[in-house]
Order: structure tokens, then sequence, then C-alpha cells
């Protein structure tokens, strides 16, 4: 690996390895609430929020994998996340090596 | 500003789609052309930064929270189609495996995050460079691309109740009209998470800078 590939790795496990820190907030971006809660603001669900389902329902649903801890998760989801991206621009990067 | 299914209705994602589409096969052959040895470490390790530091939500006032998405980064160094390919995979990920920001509205929310952020901070950046103080563009440059990506999302989601009503007048996609969603998710990004990206932005790219130019210096190669 490059200096500069093991520079940017570290950086990488650093920031992956601070992502509990997002923890601390406890409330989801405005507007991405859960049924439950804009029940609890407007007192009704409004019908497409209700009844539609996702197209293919989450592996990890919100980062939080059941029965691993929040923290555990949240690493887990975070090196997941990161290496999936790794792994698809190794796969670009193949490609387009073979088209050119 | 990742929206999930179901807030939106389909007169707003399918033309949304129809529009994406052309885009992101552009964006597709821009990274293509893009990726080789050299740039691979540095694409693929600030994509995983984008998609990271989405993990790294700030609270803010009314129960809310926010986060920065590193649009900026790979826009300056890599270019605006670069940087949409880069953060439209990042969502894509974000929404077919921990189900944040639905695949039905996908092209929105790749539209906003990926091309409105990654143009606009782009073009900041092209707009200011030489011309005020390094660090300065470099701020200015996350901060209008992820205000610019929040302009979007408020308004997708600020039409909605215009666009269906069931029999007792309730909307039926997002129920808060633009008088709403412009103070609360522009507003947000205006003062606090916008803010956040600038200096993200800013962090990052002094890291990159100097990692590039060590190299350089040593004559290795990139």
């Amino acid at each position: 690996m490059s200096q500069n590939g093991k520079y940017l790795l570290i950086f990488i496990l650093v920031v992956i390895a601070l992502t509990p820190l997002g923890l601390i907030a406890e409330g989801p971006a405005w507007g991405e609430w859960s049924v439950e809660e804009i029940r609890s603001m407007i007192g009704y669900v409004p019908q497409s929020i209700e009844t539609t389902k996702p197209l293919i329902s989450a592996i990890i649903p919100d980062y939080e994998i059941s029965g691993v801890s929040a923290l555990m998760s949240t690493w887990i989801s975070a090196a997941l996340g990161a290496g999936l991206i790794f792994g698809v621009m190794i796969g670009i990067k193949k490609l387009s090596k073979r088209a050119s | 500003m990742h929206i999930p299914d179901g807030f939106i209705s389909p007169s707003t994602y399918i033309p949304a789609t129809v529009a994406a589409i052309p885009l992101l096969i552009v964006a597709w052959k821009k990274t293509k052309e893009a990726i080789n040895d050299e740039s691979y470490a540095f694409l693929s390790s600030l994509t995983a930064f984008s998609f990271v530091i989405m993990m790294f939500n700030i609270p803010i006032p009314g129960g809310t929270s926010g986060h920065a998405i590193g649009a900026a980064i790979l826009a300056i160094l890599f270019g605006p189609w670069v940087a949409a390919f880069c953060l439209s995979l990042t969502l894509f990920i974000q929404a077919l495996i921990f189900g944040d920001g639905g695949l039905s509205v996908f092209a929105i929310n790749s539209l906003a995050m990926g091309f409105v952020a990654s143009f606009s901070a782009f073009y900041a950046h092209k707009l200011l460079h030489d011309r005020v103080n390094n660090n300065l563009v470099l701020f200015l440059a996350g901060w209008s691309g992820i205000v610019a990506a929040s302009v979007v999302v408020a308004v997708a989601l600020g039409i909605q109740p215009l666009l269906g009503v069931d029999a007792l007048g309730h909307p039926i996609y997002f129920p808060f009209g633009l008088n709403v969603t412009l103070p609360a998710v522009v507003g947000s990004h205006l003062l606090v998470f916008g803010v956040v990206e600038g200096f993200a932005t800013m962090l990052v790219m002094g890291f990159v800078e100097k990692i590039k130019n060590q190299s350089t210096a040593k004559g290795a190669t990139v």
C-alpha cells in the first residue's frame, strides 16, 4: 500500500472509531420521524406514510443490530458501510482497467 | 435529509427518478474515467468518510438532529460528477442496508445530497478560489453545498400537502408545507449543519493537501 493509502486508512479507521459520538443525539433528523412520532405531533398518520413499506427491507435498520449493543452496532455498521464502499470502488477500478 | 419511503408522492419521485437516471449514467462514466491506482485510495476513503460522517448526528434544539455529508471534499478534488456518483453510492448503501432514506425516493436524495450539493460546492469553490483566504473558500464550499441540498429537500417535502389529501382533508404524504419545511430544514442547515460541513471540509482538505504534499516532496507516487 502507498504511504498515502496508509494515512487515509488510518484516517478512516479513526473516524469509524469515533462514530458512537453520533449516538449522543436522541432525536431523528427533522422530518425523518417514525409513524408514532408523527401521530403524536399531528394526531394522525398520513395514509401513504402509514401504509408504504420499503421496497426491500433493510438488513440493519437504523444502524441497530438486534441483540447487539448500540455501541457495537454503530461500529459494525460504520465498518460495514465503509467496507462496502471500498469494495465497490475496487470493482469500478477493475472495470475501468478492463475497458482501457 | 434522508427522505424515507411513503413521504413523497409518486408524482414527485417518478419525474425525479427519470431526471436522475441520465445524470447518474454520466456520473458513473466520469467516475470510471477518474478511478485509477493513484486516485483509488482517495476516492474510496473519502467516499467512506462521507458515509461515516453522516452517522455523526448532532442534536439541535427542538428534539431533532442532523449531520455533515462531506460532498464538497470530493467535489473539489474530483469534480462535481464524480462527487455526485460517490455520494449517490453512499446514499444507496444507506437506503439498501440501513433503511436510512427510502429506496423509492432514492432519486430525490441523490439529486439533493449528491448532485445539488456537489455542483454547488464545486462552483462555490471555483468562483471564490484565489479571491479570498483558502480556508474560507473551503468553508463556504462545504456550507453552500449542504445548504443548497437542504433547499431541494425542503421543497420536495413542502410541496407534498398540495399533492394529495384523503377524505378527511388530511394530507396523504408529508403533512407540512413549505412555510414549515423551509425554515426547519434550510434554517437548521444555514445555521448549524452547514457550519459543521464547512469546518469538516476545511479540516479534511487540510489533511489531504498535507499528505499529498508530503508524498510529492518524497518523490513517491500519490
